[in-house]
């Protein structure tokens, strides 16, 4: 079984999937989620096998190259001269796939399993199986891709399965709006990537990642040039993974059913624009004032994402704006240099986000709410194995030690120390923030009293919990389990125990424990969860106390920003106002005046010449006499010298 | 008074004239009729006045003045025998009632 | 002699046509029958043709050549290259999926199937012929049946939308043909000919400028050029579902084909002195028509108008004058037929069902209709430039295009990539998801037989958009030598 081979299962295996379902008779259809997650186990372990295989780092990078279209034979830019332009699709094998490519598959095969506890009771469970094995496909193109342009190719498809699974239940008026809110606004970044890709192409004739180095770049392009390509590259990671002032369609995607979430926006597809600026560091850090813009952009998603979690009751809005905010982490992380320090953390990221978006999807299905003061009086507390997971994944997020996320972010916050104060300063308010919000989160559930709501009471009652069935239960618990076991083991392979193994396989460098750090930490750790226990010890006053109190601050973050608003501006007012002027232009210029009046015109001209025609011989005769005058006069003049 | 070509030529042409004008400013159809005549007459003696004086030895003018002679008697009855119908159908022999032939 | 296949294929819609006009009313059946296998043979046969063609050859292949009147150098001259292969190609998938789509027509079921297949063979005849004056007549061929076709069996404001689209085709040709005969009354002509024009005739560049400018507006109006574009939403809307496709899907690209075969192929520099202009018009066209979609309440004006924006991509992609360029604009005259053939299958249905065709009236349609849902999902997918369709190939290759040789008007031609998915979506949610309307009660969905027509279209679609090498093949030896290089 060789690389290629695998490759191919991997990439095609979701596919196949996808077209089974789609072809499946109608009373077959309950086959759906065993197929989906037949394949997603298929892809898991042909990556993990082929991790294996790589597993000491050598002969990478390989490439498998297919030629697809043939663009130009001659040069395309005065001065430039490349005179062979061709695109190509393939496959790319080195240390940052193999990676990602493990985590996403592995990621995607337990929330294919905790969706057939989620979904089961869904009549469309076979659509909502087919979609996700085709996100699996695109997103598998999209990791494996050997050029800028496969990747703007599956960033597409990635994002139209994203628009499919939000407005999986397209019944409800604001889930298809949030999933065409999520679309338009990747697509408004995308016009920056798409038009970065065709202006790169053109000067450099080139878009495949083993070129795109430092060294290439800088000799074949001036530096304002790099910078321009560099940012409308880098609009597209904004849109992709929701950075400010793009990130608005983050929070509205959580319409979609929650292993969507769990999967797509906090694992994965909201990933890959960091995985983008990984993969494509070298074009990025071929102009320092690209890196310096990913830096600032990425702090002010950090700081917008966590401010903003911090007022949301929802559960799962709580853990969007949360997923922007570590987004933002990590790209400043690699704003700052340190694409491993990025990418390290978009790994334990990926392992406890899910984690926490399936735990939030038990809860929800549990208790039927969204709302953490409703699971906390319905009982949140009780679903242990739901806690646990919670509280495991939680810590992972507030950077807790021996959790994952205290290494990653540490690192981050290392980077960031020795890059440039201000930055660190922005990223430490950004902990405390996020350490608030988590535990704001977690008193609210737990401190709740049980209050005997008959109504639910009697809801969860009639409702059948699968609790009975024993595939279903599994498919919940393990999950959640295996999740968290990563979670917790992930950040060891970052330290100095096992070697840095995971650093040094991304490229940075071995880890020092620094002392100074680990005390800001702890000490923004400790005063992050008191304010949360004094705000939130009891959350029954503590729901009165918000939603009575006024103020500025408060204003601003419940109108997040005034972001929304802005766009709203921008659409309505803006670009419906140009196209309501081209409707006008439409209908009374070019219709009205060139058509219309052309035609009326000519109708009147003939009312006019019809005036002739009057019915009186005596008119007739004077005109043939007149006529005939003026021709016996010419014809004499020009026959004879007379006149 | 002497005789010569331009003196009957002229005749003829404002006889000519005469009967143009009469014919296109008219409203009566029998005085139009009567103006047509007229035409008619007036090229019969510009036709004789040739003939005399610039064809002595031949006889084609006459012979045309006599076919012209032929000629309008027949159209005259024709044309009168239509104006007895027009004026039975409108009830008029004023040429500006007869405009149903319009655009 | 070689087989005639280019004439056969012309052969197949008009014996379908003969055998229909003997067919008495009351066989519905049987014409509709006679109908299909005529579009089937055709198929067939251009399907052969395809792959029996060589991409190497930049020369006519296939040529037919019978002399008719030869003073006049007029000649039933017949001939394939790279670029009205593909357009062959298109015209028998869309001629066929269109008799598949007619199959509920009711109302003088002979006459409409009489008057398609005459439009197809004149439509047909257009893409195949090298002789100037058959491309004109069957280029009247082709207009008159549309006239018909829309003012019977049309909706709304069809006497309107018929006449206008009558006349305002009827104007290009006059211009077209005006452009004709000067180019026959030059020293060297006397020839209808098009290899035997390009040969003999010397043009002034004055000469070029001016015949290029003719021709080009005389071929635009047809292409639905900015500003003599509204001919083409009105007829879009008014007329019955297999004449829309035939419309949208080949009709306009009968124009931008006429200025490749016609205008640039014989004027090349007239073609770069207007090049310019001619860029600014179709970005006009593309972001003007993309904006004034988003305001259209009609489903069929807002493809009407759809289709005017993409025609710009195919106007834009024939401005930059370079291989690249054309290559993009001739795949995205392919591929957007194919996709707007699809958008009007999938309205036809839900229109002939609700009987209504209005954004406000019509929701929640994929709970009732899930297939037609699908399809017509996809059309819109392929319409906002997704990747794994052939639109995508072909936006790509006309953006590269425009950005090396108009960098201002690439760049903000770009912008319809963005409105586009806004218009789109929008309709998608408005007409397909959220809570049922009264309209849409009665609905049911299309059955297998169909299927078949709007799964070819899909099929082709992503055939060609996932392997765009195979037709590019096809197209470039043609683009290469087209200005002489």
């Amino acid at each position: 079984m060789n690389d290629l081979n695998l490759l191919w299962i991997i990439q095609l295996a979701p596919l196949v999937a996808f077209l089974l379902i789609q072809l499946l008779p109608k009373n077959a259809k309950r086959t759906a989620p065993l197929i989906a997650m037949g394949a997603a186990l298929l892809a898991a372990l042909s990556s993990l096998a082929l991790f294996y295989a790589h597993r000491d780092g050598n002969n990478m990078p390989q490439q498998y190259i297919y030629q697809w279209l043939k663009v130009s034979d001659k040069s395309l830019w005065p001065f430039v001269t490349i005179d062979h332009y061709v695109l190509n699709i393939g496959f790319l094998v080195d240390k940052l796939n193999l990676l990602m490519i493990t985590v996403v598959t592995v990621i995607a095969f337990f929330v294919h399993l905790f969706s057939y506890y989620y979904m089961a009771e869904d009549k469309s469970r076979a659509r909502y199986f087919g979609f996700l094995s085709f996100f699996a496909f695109s997103m598998t193109g999209l990791v494996l891709s050997t050029n800028l342009l496969q990747t703007f190719l599956f960033w597409e498809l990635v994002g139209l399965t994203s628009y499919l699974l939000i407005g999986f239940w397209y019944e409800k008026q604001s889930a298809s709006t949030a999933a065409r809110k999520a679309f338009v606004i990747n697509r408004l970044a995308d016009l920056g990537f798409y038009l970065g890709i065709v202006v790169l192409f053109i000067l450099t004739g080139t878009l495949n990642f083993t070129d795109l180095n430092h060294e290439f770049l800088r000799q074949m392009l001036p530096a304002s040039t790099l910078t321009i390509i560099g940012i409308l590259i880098f609009m597209g990671v904004m849109g992709k993974s929701a950075q400010f002032p793009f990130h608005v369609w983050l929070p509205d995607a959580m319409e979609g059913p929650t292993p969507v979430s769990a999967l797509i926006h906090s694992a994965t597809m909201v990933a890959a624009g960091v995985f983008l600026l990984a993969r494509a560091f070298g074009l990025f850090s071929s102009s320092e004032i690209t890196l310096l813009f990913i830096l600032i952009i990425g702090t002010l998603t950090a700081l917008v994402g966590a401010s903003l979690a911090t007022i949301q009751r929802d559960i799962k809005k709580i853990l969007a704006y949360s997923t922007v905010s570590q987004l933002g982490l990590m790209v400043m992380a690699i704003g700052a240099g340190s694409a491993a320090a990025g990418m390290f953390h978009l790994t334990t990221h990926a392992f406890f986000k899910s984690l926490l978006f399936l735990t939030s999807g038990a809860f929800i299905h549990h208790f039927h709410s969204n709302d953490i003061w409703e699971i906390g009086q319905r009982g949140g507390k009780r679903d242990k194995v739901a806690v646990a997971a919670l509280c495991l994944g939680l810590f992972s997020l507030c950077g807790i030690f021996p959790f994952a996320g205290f290494f990653s972010k540490d690192l981050i916050l290392e980077v960031l120390r020795e890059h440039n104060l201000f930055f660190y300063i922005a990223a430490i308010l950004v902990s405390f923030l996020t350490v608030y919000y988590s535990f704001r989160m977690l008193f609210v559930i737990l401190f709740s009293k049980e209050k005997k709501d008959m109504h639910a009471h009697e809801t969860a009652l009639a409702h059948p919990h699968h609790s009975s069935t024993g595939a279903i239960e599994l498919c919940r618990v393990i999950p959640l389990a295996s999740l968290a076991i990563i979670s917790v083991v992930m950040g060891f392979l970052g330290t100095g125990w096992l070697d840095s193994r995971l650093l040094l396989w991304l490229g940075g460098e071995e880890t020092h424990v620094n002392s100074e750090l680990l005390i800001t930490t702890l000490i923004l750790i400790v005063s992050g969860a008191l304010l949360a226990y004094i705000f939130f010890k009891n959350p029954e006053t503590a729901e009165t106390r918000l939603t009575q109190s006024r103020g500025p601050i408060k204003t601003i973050l419940e109108r997040k920003f005034f972001i929304d608003d802005v766009y709203e501006f921008l659409t309505k007012k803006v670009g419906m106002g140009i196209a309501g002027a081209f409707a006008w232009f439409d209908r009374k210029i070019a219709k009205e005046l060139m058509v219309n009046g052309t035609a009326y015109r000519i109708l009147d001209l003939g009312k006019i010449s019809s005036k002739i025609q009057d019915g009186l011989l005596q008119d007739y005769l004077s005109w043939a006499v007149g006529v005939g005058i003026l021709v016996a006069f010419w014809l004499v003049k020009s026959n004879s010298g007379i006149f | 008074m002497s005789q010569s070509l331009t003196s009957y030529l002229f005749i003829s042409a404002a006889l000519f004239s005469i009967g143009l004008f009469g014919v296109l400013t008219r409203r009566n159809l029998v005085a139009m009729l009567i103006s047509l005549e007229l035409i008619l007459n007036s090229v019969s003696i510009s036709f004789m006045a040739f003939n005399r004086f610039v064809f002595a030895d031949k006889s084609l003018g006459q012979v045309f003045v006599i076919f012209i002679i032929a000629l309008a008697a027949a159209e005259v009855s024709i044309a009168l025998s239509l104006i007895l119908w027009l004026h039975r159908k409108k009830g008029s022999i004023d040429i500006e009632k007869a405009k149903d032939l319009r655009g | 002699m070689t087989f005639p296949i280019l004439s056969s294929i012309l052969l197949c819609p008009v014996i379908g046509l003969i055998l229909v006009l003997f067919m008495p009313p009351k066989q519905e059946n049987a014409i509709r029958v006679i109908s299909l296998l005529s579009a089937a043979a055709s198929l067939v046969l251009s399907l052969w043709l395809c792959f029996h063609f060589n991409s190497s050859n930049p020369a006519f292949q296939f040529v037919e050549h019978v002399e008719w009147v030869k003073s006049y150098g007029i000649n039933y001259a017949m001939g394939v290259d790279g670029l009205n292969i593909s357009m062959i190609l298109l015209t028998a998938i869309v001629i066929f999926c269109g008799v598949l789509v007619s199959w509920t027509v009711t109302y003088r079921v002979k006459d409409f199937f009489a008057n398609l297949l005459f439009l197809v063979a004149g439509v047909f005849g257009v893409f195949m012929t090298t002789n100037l004056f058959f491309f004109f007549l069957f280029y009247e061929i082709a207009v008159i049946p549309m006239y018909l076709l829309i003012v019977v069996w049309g909706s709304t404001d069809k006497e309107y939308a018929a006449m206008k689209l009558t006349l305002y085709l009827l104007l290009g040709s006059a211009l077209m043909f005006a452009g004709f005969l000067y180019m026959y009354s030059l020293p060297g002509g006397h020839t209808f000919d098009l290899v035997a024009l390009k040969q003999n005739v010397l043009f002034t560049p004055e000469q070029q400028n001016i015949l290029f400018l003719g021709l080009f507006l005389g071929f635009g109006v047809l292409a639905a050029c900015f500003p003599f574009h509204v001919w083409s939403p009105a007829g879009h809307v008014a007329a019955p579902t297999a004449a829309s496709m035939l419309h949208a899907g080949v009709l306009m690209k009968l124009g931008a084909y006429g200025i490749l075969r016609v205008a640039v192929f014989l004027l090349p520099e007239g073609a770069r002195h207007w090049a310019d202009l001619i860029a600014v018009l179709a970005l006009c066209n593309i972001v003007y028509g993309a904006f004034v979609a988003t305001q259209q309440k009609d489903l069929k004006y807002i493809i009407g108008y759809s289709s005017v924006s993409h025609m710009g991509i195919v106007l834009l992609g024939i401005a930059t004058m370079t291989p690249t360029g054309f290559n993009g604009a001739i795949f995205q005259m392919f591929s957007h037929g194919i996709m707007t053939a699809l958008f009007f299958a999938c309205v036809g249905p839900i229109y002939d069902q609700c009987h209504t065709r209005m954004l406000g009236d019509l929701g929640g349609l994929a709970k009732k209709a899930p297939i037609i849902s699908t399809f017509f999902i996809i059309a819109g997918l392929c319409g906002l430039g997704l990747p794994g369709m052939g639109s995508f190939v072909a936006e790509l290759l006309v953006t590269i295009a425009a950005v090396s040789a108009y960098p201002l008007i690439g760049v903000i031609s770009i912008i319809a990539l963005l409105i586009t998915a806004y218009y789109v979506l929008s309709a998608v949610q408005k007409v397909f998801y959220g809570p049922l309307s009264p309209a849409g009660e009665h609905l049911h969905d299309i059955g297998a037989f169909q299927f078949v027509p709007r799964a070819v279209l899909v099929g082709c679609l992503l055939f060609f958009g996932i392997f765009p090498g195979i037709f590019i093949e096809w197209i470039s030896v043609y683009t290469k030598t087209l200005l002489g290089g």
